[in-house]
């Protein structure tokens, strides 16, 4: 509960690499913003940045796939690829659902 | 123990960060092998390499994102959420929202659609739905409540298996031309109903075949032809211009000044009607084709009131002329007359009775004079003998101007010599004035000076211009009659006219 | 109308008829013609009385008035010029004001003095 309560007042600062509207990377963007809607609401910042027109911009965070989804804020640094379709883990990955999710997915 | 405790936490904590790290690596690699990745980068000594896993290279990709960024057209895909999944730089213009912020968000987050008509809205889900494209007009308040009336085409994006997965809205912005077209027609509006309700004919003609493509209502009621039969025959043919050479001659000197004017020209519509016209033609270009438009201006009446002042001004001046060839008369006959003496006196009198004639005859418009206006005007110098020893008898009667004329100058003879050797010469003599329509075969009128109470009087031995006045040219300008006796009691004088020599019609008729 | 009377010096006097309504004016013209050594044929104030004396009366020469009591004396000016008889227009109109049937008759302006008329007058007769 106190990390909950932590939690709650935390900021996200998130980046998401895409390629321009290929498949995957269209439907990263939707579900990653969906999620922040839901979960994050009023506390996050979403860069999404196309590497397909700004190849260079995938220097700096190692990007080596994309889509490719970087937590720079809260420490530490956590990357997550793929359409983010899989809500549970990315949740789980944010730190957004310990007791709940883990205790879900795991009878 | 302190330090051996923080760097074992230190290497524990170490430890769990390489684990996530390969964590990661290994998510990574199974993202890929799972296909859950669109595309690779390869960090070469150029920068970062992208491949693209789906048969395009990175360059087909960045080609195609590029073209996309160079349409002037607004270009949105939005996933079966509505959520905008790409946005191009005339998008991020156009609602004033960068790209970043924008993906992923509802489209709704960018603007909110107002449809045109009501039912607008349902016929564009129905054709989405049912031909997966649909076309067509409404406005897009920007999330900063700034409207745009946009142009849209929306076609339904559809997956391998045929199933829709978004939609692609491509959007152009026609505030300004819809802007345009509003004030075009405003105008239109405007300047088509000063065309329909001007009182002044108006043509519009082809500069180059010379002939009519437009008329408006006056101008058919100007001529009598209904405006299709107006419509492609040339100005001579409506009887505008005389003939074909009168035609080439305006449309030369058209070309020249741009403007040409007729103050006057004839216009004779079928119906056999006669307008005098006043054209005023002007070249204009009209979209690059040059096109004459024709005023004209039915000045048939004016014209008539410029001609009928034109004949007043004759008749004014004619009577000025008459009358002072008038007192020209009556100076030489006082002159060769009369007393030289006395001819000062005796001219300024007449001309004195001459000028109460005219007034009369100006108040009445030089219709007529009633006869006891005339006498009261010139008896005017014994205004208080009046009703007492002058008496005047008469019904109303008005006096044609050349009757009142010659009656008038007899009156002011028979005055001034009542007062210097007659009746009114003393002070008990009296005067009377009677008159009267005398109804016969041949009606007449008749009018008696008669004294009474004077000092006796003898016919002058020499016929002065007095004489002559009461005489000759009182019958000349009555063609009538008159008698003079010179009696015991005083003098006598009678003017007998016909009646239509005298009176005026009206009076006749009355 | 009488025979064309004759003078004491056996030489034939013009007969004049004069076309005037105002009959002050009638009148001086008259005494003027006199006093020149014309006859006066007669004076007409109307117009039918001008054109009954131009059909049937003998004469020289007419002094027309060019309006007879409001009426145009045009028609007079006419039948004199179709019995080949010489006339003068007196007239109260500016020339460009002038009626067509007075064009190229010798026209005098109101007012004109006695001998303006007699010269012109003795102008349009034959020379003796």
């Amino acid at each position: 509960m106190v990390a909950a309560a932590a939690h709650a007042a935390t900021r996200y600062v998130l980046r998401l690499y895409v390629t321009g509207s290929t498949p995957h990377s269209t439907r990263a963007i939707s579900n990653i913003r969906k999620i922040c809607e839901e979960h994050l609401d009023g506390r996050y910042d979403l860069e999404v940045i196309d590497i397909s027109q700004y190849p260079s911009l995938a220097k700096g965070e190692q990007i080596i796939a994309a889509p490719t989804l970087i937590r720079k804020l809260p420490l530490p640094l956590r990357r997550f690829i793929g359409d983010m379709s899989q809500t549970q883990r990315i949740l789980l990955g944010l730190d957004l659902r310990k007791a709940e999710s883990s205790s879900a997915k795991l009878p | 123990m302190h330090k051996h405790l923080s760097s074992r936490s230190a290497l524990l904590d170490e430890n769990a960060a390489l684990h996530a790290q390969l964590d990661e690596a290994a998510e990574t690699l199974r993202a890929i092998r799972s296909g859950e990745v669109d595309a690779l980068v390869v960090q070469s000594s150029r920068g970062p390499q992208i491949y693209t896993l789906q048969g395009q290279d990175a360059e087909t990709n960045r080609f195609r994102g590029e073209m996309l960024a160079q349409v002037s057209d607004a270009i949105i895909a939005v996933d079966g959420d509505e959520r905008i999944t790409y946005l191009n730089a005339a998008a991020e213009r156009l609602y004033g929202f960068d790209g970043p912020r924008a993906l992923g968000r509802t489209l709704t987050t960018i603007f909110k659609s107002r449809w045109l008509h009501p039912q607008d809205e349902a016929a564009a889900r129905t054709a989405l739905q049912e031909r997966g494209e649909w076309r067509g007009e409404n406005v897009h308040v920007r999330h900063d409540g700034h409207e745009l009336n946009v142009e849209s085409s929306i076609t339904v994006l559809r997956g391998i298996d045929g199933l829709p997965t978004g939609q692609l809205a491509v959007i152009r912005d026609v505030t300004e031309r819809k802007q345009n077209e509003d004030r075009v027609l405003v105008s239109e509006i405007r300047y088509r109903r000063l065309f329909e309700a001007a009182h002044d004919g108006v043509l519009v003609l082809d500069a180059g075949t010379h002939r009519i493509i437009d008329a408006n209502p006056f101008m058919t009621q100007m001529l009598g032809y209904p405006r299709d039969q107006l419509i492609g025959k040339e100005l001579f043919e409506i009887g505008l211009l005389r003939d074909d050479a009168a035609s080439q001659e305006m449309f030369r000197n058209l070309e020249r000044a741009e403007q040409v004017r007729y103050e006057s020209l004839p216009l004779e519509s079928p119906g056999g009607r006669h307008q005098t016209v006043e054209v005023v033609a002007n070249l204009y270009e009209e979209n690059g084709r040059p096109v004459i438009q024709c005023n004209i201006r039915d000045i048939t009446e004016r014209r008539r009131s410029e001609e009928h002042v034109k004949l007043l001004m004759a008749e004014v001046n004619h009577r000025a002329k008459n009358l002072l060839a008038v007192v020209q008369a009556v100076a030489y006959q006082t002159a060769k007359h009369g007393d030289p003496a006395t001819f000062a006196d005796r001219l300024s009198e007449r001309i004195g009775g001459l000028a109460a004639g005219q007034d009369l005859l100006v108040k009445s418009e030089w219709k007529g004079v009633e006869v006891c206006e005339l006498v009261e005007a010139q008896l005017a110098h014994f205004k208080e003998l009046i009703g007492r020893r002058v008496v005047l008898d008469g019904p109303p009667a008005q006096l044609t101007p050349q009757a009142a004329q010659g009656i008038g100058m007899a009156l002011h003879e028979l005055a001034t010599n009542a007062v210097k050797y007659g009746a009114l010469s003393n002070g008990e003599g009296r005067v009377r004035i009677v008159w009267k329509i005398i109804a016969d075969s041949t009606p007449a009128f008749s009018i008696s000076w008669l004294e009474d109470g004077g000092p006796k009087v003898a016919a002058p031995g020499r016929k002065g211009f007095g004489q002559i006045v009461i005489g000759r040219m009182a019958e000349a300008a009555v063609q009538g009659v008159a008698a003079i006796t010179y009696g015991e009691s005083g003098l006598s004088w009678n003017l007998s006219a016909p009646l239509e020599d005298t009176l005026t019609v009206i009076q006749v008729a009355a | 109308m009488s025979p064309p009377t004759t003078s004491r010096d056996n030489q034939k006097k013009a007969s004049i008829l004069i076309v005037e309504d105002e009959a002050t004016l009638a009148f001086c013209l008259e005494e003027a013609l006199i006093d020149a050594g014309f006859e006066v044929a007669g004076v007409a104030g109307r117009l039918e009385t001008a054109l009954a004396m131009i059909h049937n009366g003998v004469f020289d020469a007419a002094i027309l008035d060019a309006n007879l009591a409001g009426v145009s004396a045009g028609p007079a000016a006419s039948a004199m010029a179709a019995r080949g008889l010489p006339f003068i227009v007196v007239s109260g109109y500016l020339p460009e004001q002038q009626q067509t049937a007075f064009t190229g008759a010798l026209c005098l302006q109101k007012p004109c003095r006695p001998d303006r008329v007699i010269r012109a007058l003795r102008s349009i007769l034959p020379a003796q």
